[in-house]
């Protein structure tokens, strides 16, 4: 032992260092991740990560500034008015996480076919599985479909309807069944710690104060807490890029006439003023998403309840005034389809008349585009809306948000099974390319659709109107818009 | 070393022997490096080019040891590969995959690829001849590692690997017959050392019977002169000038014949692809850069 005494003395020199630096953030519990927003991101990459088996020590809080208590949804309560529609990506990402068979267990409608068309043209696209090439439904058919029956898929399901609420306590069911996951309800954070960002070397960790006047150390900070985040925001993240639509949109749970065929398709117009869309929530009911001016948007909230399903039963049936040139263009394109390819001209199917309004189910929301230029920096990593927002015109939000826990996951992963420290700016620019790579084709394309959508200016419409011709014909350009809707990531 | 272990964490020196189960050796190793070294594969020109401070050697986002960071996503799964038959990519052999294995870094230089290799479950002692290196490597494992057990697991020792073989041959305490290992780790040295057959032969002998000896390095090409060691050192400025001597490089072939000399078997090659601009390292068929070689003791 004394020899051992001798050795020891030997590096005297390091003493001094640890000492003056351990002392400063020994007391902070360390957690290896937090996520701020218990949103549905913020729930489905805890969940993530509390699932994979190299990341089982991994010790994980979750911010939520929130009080309330997870939303308990049963199956034969009233829909809520707030839904998405999640792409078969996001219902297998669901299914391997074991988290679809508790959605499935409250209620999700499968929709097969989305039909969309113009009010001011007589063009139109119909989806449905049909549209998928052979070798993306091969994937599908096997991927999604294998075990179709117990976990209550459709074979031929384009994507499904489910309320966010569903979605949402599904996730915190799970997230609740992970050991290593603590959450704390009704905090946010105060401020976050630049000086780690300069001196990686004595403050290797991100340490913030939260509203609860504890402290607590991370080796990465994610933030999910959604378009006006505060992790962003703190964090000193440039400015995202943004705008508003000047468009609010109405959403609320309507009941149909009960048709002769099944309530399958999702049905979107695109109005001068934005799109109105029909979602199936059941046989009977439909959920409303329409986009329009703000003051549009105020008299639909105000109005009575019959006045607001005859409003609904006008945008989807009306005749709008059709332009003399837009329709003589479109009846060549018409003809000139029909003789390159005849059949491939689709006719137009009718969307189900509106009978009534369930309850206070109304509800509105302004709609913008933002982006944020970065979504990680040293330690931090943004995802869903606090990185970017969309207009839910193809209800593609959550399954964008979804894509983003998909890809940071991937990266953790790669991170933990080389031993690696999560919070390294390699990996997580990683994350940055790949998910704004896949992001923003897809968000320019939304944006592009909206804007070219929302004019009557005679070009424009006709410009749409013979785009949606020549999608409806073209199988290579529907394929790349099906492909997006059916992506596995 | 053992230092730290005092100072970091509530251990009594008297379980500092049960704790540290390789100490004769470090105690053989200490005496040891008082000596002046003889017959040395140490080139100690090449040892002061790594004199980098604790934030140049821990530096993951810019600077010379950037690129061996993020190496440590390929080189690892290679090394867990090596040892247990899989890259485990999707991580379901759950957090210490390399739990029981021992692993023995050569030229370890500030503890990149130790801590790494420590965080999946082995134990890996680290050596490196330049004390600077070590200190760093030392001083970074008691800052950032909250849990105790993974300081327990890595150690490192400022010593030549002769150093190593001289004091495991010299047996002072009756347990010390095994401190072979299950895998030999030379990453980015063999393009450092002065006589590459004796550095190999001295890698196999700390190998157990049936052990692994992995090596990364610099294949010596054409390419490889004009990116590895031109364009790295003169016009990306990711290493710092005179780091490589492009002469030392050694080819996969070469490199195949070396091991076979001194009794072991080569299992595999891959090559390994760096992007200067991203940071980021892939597996590839080409080997004509920056290669990876697993050789098994027979």
């Amino acid at each position: 032992m004394a020899s051992l005494m001798k050795l020891l003395q030997k590096q005297p020199h390091s003493f001094s260092l640890l000492s003056s630096t351990m002392r400063s953030y020994s007391n902070e519990p360390l957690y290896d991740l937090v996520i701020v927003g218990g949103g549905m991101v913020g729930q489905a990459l805890a969940v993530c990560v509390g699932q994979t088996p190299a990341m089982s020590n991994a010790r994980v809080l979750l911010l939520e500034s929130s009080t309330e208590a997870p939303p308990t949804t049963s199956p034969n309560q009233h829909y809520s008015n707030r839904v998405c529609a999640l792409s078969l990506g996001s219902v297998h990402f669901f299914k391997s996480y074991g988290v679809w068979p508790l959605i499935t267990s409250i209620r999700a409608k499968p929709f097969k076919k989305i039909h969309v068309w113009d009010a001011c043209s007589p063009s139109s696209i119909g989806f449905s599985v049909d549209d998928l090439s052979d070798s993306l439904y091969s994937i599908s058919s096997e991927q999604y479909t294998g075990q179709s029956h117990e976990e209550g898929l459709s074979h031929d399901a384009l994507g499904y309807i489910v309320e966010n609420d569903v979605i949402l306590q599904a996730l915190s069911n799970k997230v609740n069944e992970e050991s290593n996951i603590e959450i704390k309800r009704g905090v946010t954070l105060k401020s976050i710690d630049h000086t780690q960002m300069k001196d990686s070397i004595n403050n290797p960790w991100l340490s913030l104060p939260l509203s609860d006047g504890t402290c607590i150390s991370m080796k990465l900070l994610v933030g999910a807490d959604g378009v006006k985040s505060r992790v962003r925001k703190l964090g000193g993240f440039q400015d995202p890029v943004n705008w508003n639509y000047d468009q609010s949109a109405v959403v609320a749970t309507l009941d149909i006439e009960e048709g002769m065929s099944e309530n399958t398709v999702a049905w979107q117009r695109f109005l001068p003023d934005g799109p109105i869309a029909l979602l199936p929530l059941t046989d009977d009911k439909c959920s409303l998403v329409w986009s329009t001016v703000p003051s549009h948007a105020e008299q639909l909230m105000k109005m009575s309840p019959e006045d607001f399903v005859a409003s609904v039963n006008t945008a989807l049936f009306a005749e709008f005034p059709q332009d003399q040139l837009v329709s003589s263009a479109n009846e060549v394109l018409r003809n000139a389809i029909s003789i390159v390819s005849p059949g491939s001209v689709s006719v137009r199917q009718l969307p189900p008349t509106i009978k009534d309004i369930e309850g206070e189910s109304r509800g509105m929301f302004p709609l913008g585009f933002s982006h944020s230029p970065h979504y990680v920096k040293q330690r931090i990593a943004l995802i869903g809306d606090a990185a970017h927002r969309v207009h839910p015109l193809a209800g593609l939000g959550v399954n964008i948000g979804l894509g983003d826990v998909i890809y940071l996951h991937e990266e953790l992963l790669k991170t933990s099974t080389a031993g690696g420290d999560w919070g390294n700016i390699t990996s997580l620019l990683s994350y940055e390319r790949e998910s704004q790579r896949l992001n923003m084709p897809i968000m320019a394309a939304i944006d592009g659709l909206q804007r070219l959508f929302s004019t009557s200016l005679t070009p424009f419409v006709a410009l749409r109107s013979l785009g949606l011709q020549l999608t409806a014909a073209a199988q290579p350009i529907k394929d790349i818009i099906v492909n997006y809707a059916q992506r596995k990531y | 070393m053992a230092t730290y272990d005092v100072t970091a964490s509530p251990i009594k020196i008297n379980d500092v022997t049960k704790i540290m189960g390789k100490i004769s050796l470090f105690r053989k190793i200490n005496i040891l490096s008082f000596l002046r070294r003889l017959n040395s594969t140490v080139d100690s020109t090449e040892t002061e080019k790594f004199s980098l401070s604790l934030k140049e050697w821990w530096d993951d986002r810019k600077g010379p040891a950037a690129a061996l960071h993020s190496m440590n996503t390929v080189r690892v799964p290679l090394i867990k590969e090596a040892l247990i038959g899989t890259r485990d990519e999707a991580g379901e052999l759950g957090p210490h995959p390399l739990k029981g294995f021992s692993i023995l870094d050569v030229g370890c230089g500030g503890g990149i690829l130790c801590e790494s290799l420590g965080e999946l479950g082995s134990d890996v002692l680290g050596i490196d001849p330049n004390p600077v290196a070590i200190n760093v490597a030392t001083t970074h494992l008691m800052l950032t590692k909250n849990s105790s057990d993974i300081k327990d697991r890595v150690k490192y020792q400022s010593c030549s690997l002769e150093d190593l073989i001289k004091a495991d041959s010299e047996p002072i305490d009756t347990d010390s017959s095994s401190e072979d290992f299950d895998c030999v780790v030379a990453s980015e040295v063999l393009e450092h050392v002065a006589d590459v057959d004796m550095f190999v032969h001295q890698l196999s002998q700390m190998a157990k019977p049936g052990g692994s000896v992995v090596f990364s390095t610099i294949n010596r090409t054409i390419p490889s002169l004009f990116l590895a060691k031109m364009a790295a050192e003169y016009i990306f400025n990711i290493l710092p000038r005179g780091t490589h001597d492009w002469n030392k490089f050694v080819t996969p072939e070469e490199l195949d014949e070396i091991v076979k000399r001194h009794s072991m078997s080569t299992v595999s090659v891959i090559g390994l692809g760096y992007n200067p601009l991203t940071n980021v390292w892939n597996y590839q068929s080409d080997t004509n850069m920056n290669y990876f070689l697993h050789a098994i003791k027979q």
